[in-house]
């Protein structure tokens, strides 16, 4: 129970909304309790993505509420002749209601850390993303406060809950723009990346000022008789490099990642391929040894450009079209469905075997493949080297006895698998160039 | 604990709101009179250390309240009752009064206590753990007086405490700010004339920004009557009143 001369409202109003802070985050994390372990780099950027939808817009609303009924100017609770007027009282209860639904956000978090603990293969987890989360609802609930302080009524509540989730929404709709800015990004550094320093550091700053700012703007607004005033130069001036740090941003593309530079791995030799998997997707390596040896079957040897399969987690993360030559990048996603995860594994190494990597730089415009019928129809050279990846993933699928779906596809289907693994022979550097120019 | 104010001058931009006001009063029951508008509420801002004086001194029990050091020295001995003043509905009584306490200076764990002992003071005791909403105006009323009682100001300031009252709770408020200034310097601001008659040892009259009079309680009514008009047969209110209205009349200022 605390204490009247700490938090005189009652514990409703702060209990209320930890709770559902805590139940939004957790049930925002339950997908991630089917996988089969837990990678630390995933967990992490948890802390800044889906369960801020809720954490962010819920506690701005409660800390907005909260200031409403308690801070009027005509309270006489809070009259500014009052010995501790001011400062003393924003530290007071915005200390109170940052700590509590920050340490709510972070209740609702713990049950996946603790997963990640006992689960997670390497690393540890990213100090910066999950500092940004929990900086995120404080934030959130500084500004939430600063709102009920100026409006001096709790009806300001709701209207804080849509501003807030609308915020949310501001990066989506600006495709990525504001992702210096915005709490909720789903695009931070993942397994194999690190967090680009100062794309991060400048979200974190931005948070910082915008809670220092909104604090220092409340505790100047709770020790007047008059919540409105014109500012003063110093308010203005928080006012303007707020203003600054939201524009700044807005006409370039921040990046929050980076490719790491010596991601740890693992590896294995297996019938002359080299598979690397980064150390904390370890328990996929028997998988995607097991996916990719249908796909070497069907090509019939094992090619000059394909004779490494590295986890794309050690190219620098999703950059997997720009990876070394000889090696074929896979994206590995921590995932139950068996079925699915060898399939889409059969699929990249097709991909990487048939050259379309090289296709994809040397192409660019055609980095998508078109409709199945026109590729099976064309004589472009990116065409022929999809056509290709159909037939090798096609193969693969019937050996792993998976149901057909890509081996339905006509690929090739006027050769016998003799005369496709003698082209491939002779056409070994054309693939590598992405310059085939006819069909088996 | 006096308090002294010398030379006092408040403008807001071109508007003087207070000319040259001096007067010092001490223990015991001091009524603030004057119609709306005469500048009661401004001086209360001042002494209450919420404006500064555009001219002149304020000191409280020797603060100057021109400095900030002397400011938040005499914040500690203030206790203060607005005209107008909110209570959040869902907070429990004794809760209010424990976080004025703390407001008003007190430690976390002297606040409980002094709540209760304040609203021992008021006779709120019984409705102690009851929310706010529940209270009557009368009840609320001395609720504020609680919340600027509860850590023991030597210096109370009261702005219109019985508007709003039925005639019951007036009068009860009325007992009850008797026996707070037998320890304490009470300031009563009114433009009641019966209040301050009532109740107030020394009397000051605002009229239209300047202090047009400043004198004990017995000079007051003195002056009353020498103001009392001849005829009374179409005049309205008490005799006391009729007074008053010609004194307020006499000093240039319509009500």
């Amino acid at each position: 129970m605390i204490r009247p001369s700490r938090w005189p409202l009652g514990s409703l109003p702060l209990l209320l909304p930890a709770i559902s802070i805590t139940l939004a985050v957790f049930s925002q994390t339950l997908e991630m309790f089917s996988w089969p372990y837990q990678v630390w780099a995933r967990t992490s950027q948890q802390f800044v993505s889906e369960p801020l939808i809720f954490a962010v817009p819920l506690s701005a609303a409660a800390a907005a509420y909260a200031a409403g009924r308690l801070t009027g100017p005509d309270r006489i609770t809070n009259l500014a002749s009052s010995l501790r007027s001011g400062s003393p009282i924003a530290i007071r209860q915005l200390g109170l209601l940052g700590g509590v639904f920050t340490g709510s956000y972070a209740l609702g978090m713990f049950p996946l850390v603790v997963l990640t603990i006992l689960t997670a293969h390497a690393g540890g987890p990213g100090p910066l993303p999950v500092l940004t989360g929990l900086l995120s609802v404080f934030t959130a609930t500084a500004v939430g406060y600063f709102a009920g302080v100026l409006a001096t009524t709790a009806w300001v509540s709701p209207l804080i809950l849509v501003l807030g989730f609308l915020a949310i929404q501001l990066n989506m709709a600006s495709s990525g723009n504001f992702r210096a800015i915005v709490p909720v990004t789903y695009d931070g550094a993942g397994v194999g990346q690190t967090p680009n320093l100062s794309v991060v550091g400048y979200r974190v700053a931005f948070m910082l000022l915008v809670t220092t700012a909104t604090s220092l703007m409340a505790s100047r607004a709770l020790a007047r008789s008059r919540r409105w005033k014109i500012p003063s130069w110093s308010t203005g001036g928080m006012i303007v490099l707020l203003l600054a740090m939201l524009l700044a941003p807005l006409g370039t593309d921040p990046r929050l990642a980076e490719a790491a530079s010596e991601p740890p791995r693992t590896c294995r030799t297996e019938a002359g391929v080299r598979f690397c998997v980064h150390q904390a997707h370890q328990p996929e390596l028997d998988e995607l040894i097991a996916a990719a040896e249908p796909v070497y079957q069907a090509y019939g040897s094992v090619p000059t450009h394909g004779e490494q399969v590295w986890d794309s987690a050690l190219l620098g993360g999703s950059q997997a079209d720009s990876r070394p030559d000889g090696i074929v990048g896979v994206g590995i996603r921590v995932r139950t469905d068996m079925t699915g995860s060898t399939r889409t594994l059969q699929r990249q190494v097709g991909y990487g075997l048939a050259g379309s990597p090289a296709c994809a730089a040397r192409f660019p415009e055609r980095s998508q493949p078109g409709m199945v019928r026109t590729v099976l129809e064309s004589r472009h050279p990116a065409d022929i080297a999809t056509e290709l990846s159909y037939w090798l993933a096609g193969r693969a699928e019937r050996t792993s006895g998976l149901r057909p779906r890509i081996s339905d596809i006509p690929a090739f289907d006027t050769a016998s698998k003799q005369e496709v693994r003698t082209w491939l022979a002779t056409h070994e550097r054309r693939i590598t160039e992405c310059a085939l120019d006819s069909r088996p | 604990m006096d308090v002294e104010l010398d030379r006092v001058t408040f403008r807001y931009g071109r508007h003087t709101a207070l000319h040259d006001v001096s007067w010092t009063f001490g223990k015991g029951v001091n009524g603030l009179l004057g119609p709306n508008g005469a500048g009661k509420t401004t001086l209360l801002s001042l002494l209450t250390t919420v404006s500064l004086p555009s001219e002149g001194r304020i000191l409280l029990s020797g603060n100057d309240l021109g400095t900030s050091q002397g400011r938040r020295a005499a914040r500690k001995l203030l206790g203060y009752v607005p005209q107008r003043f909110s209570l959040a509905s869902e907070m429990r009584t004794r809760d209010t009064v424990a976080y004025a306490g703390w407001i008003n200076g007190l430690s976390d764990a002297e606040c409980l206590p002094a709540a209760e002992r304040a609203l021992e003071s008021v006779s709120l005791s019984e409705y102690a753990r009851l929310r706010v909403r529940k209270l009557s105006g009368g009840q609320r009323q001395r609720l504020g007086l609680a919340a600027a009682l509860v850590h023991d100001p030597s210096v109370l300031v009261l702005d219109e405490p019985t508007v709003g009252l039925d005639p019951g709770q007036r009068l009860r408020l009325r007992e009850l700010l008797g026996e707070l200034g037998e320890q304490r310097t009470v300031l009563l601001s009114s433009h009641l004339l019966e209040d301050i008659a009532q109740l107030c040892g020394t009397v000051a009259v605002l009229a239209a920004g300047r202090l047009a009079f400043a004198g004990g309680n017995e000079e007051f009514h003195g002056l009353l009557e020498a103001n009392a008009p001849e005829s009374t047969s179409s005049a309205l209110g008490s005799p006391f009143e009729r007074a008053y209205d010609t004194l307020v009349n006499s000093l240039g200022v319509a009500e």
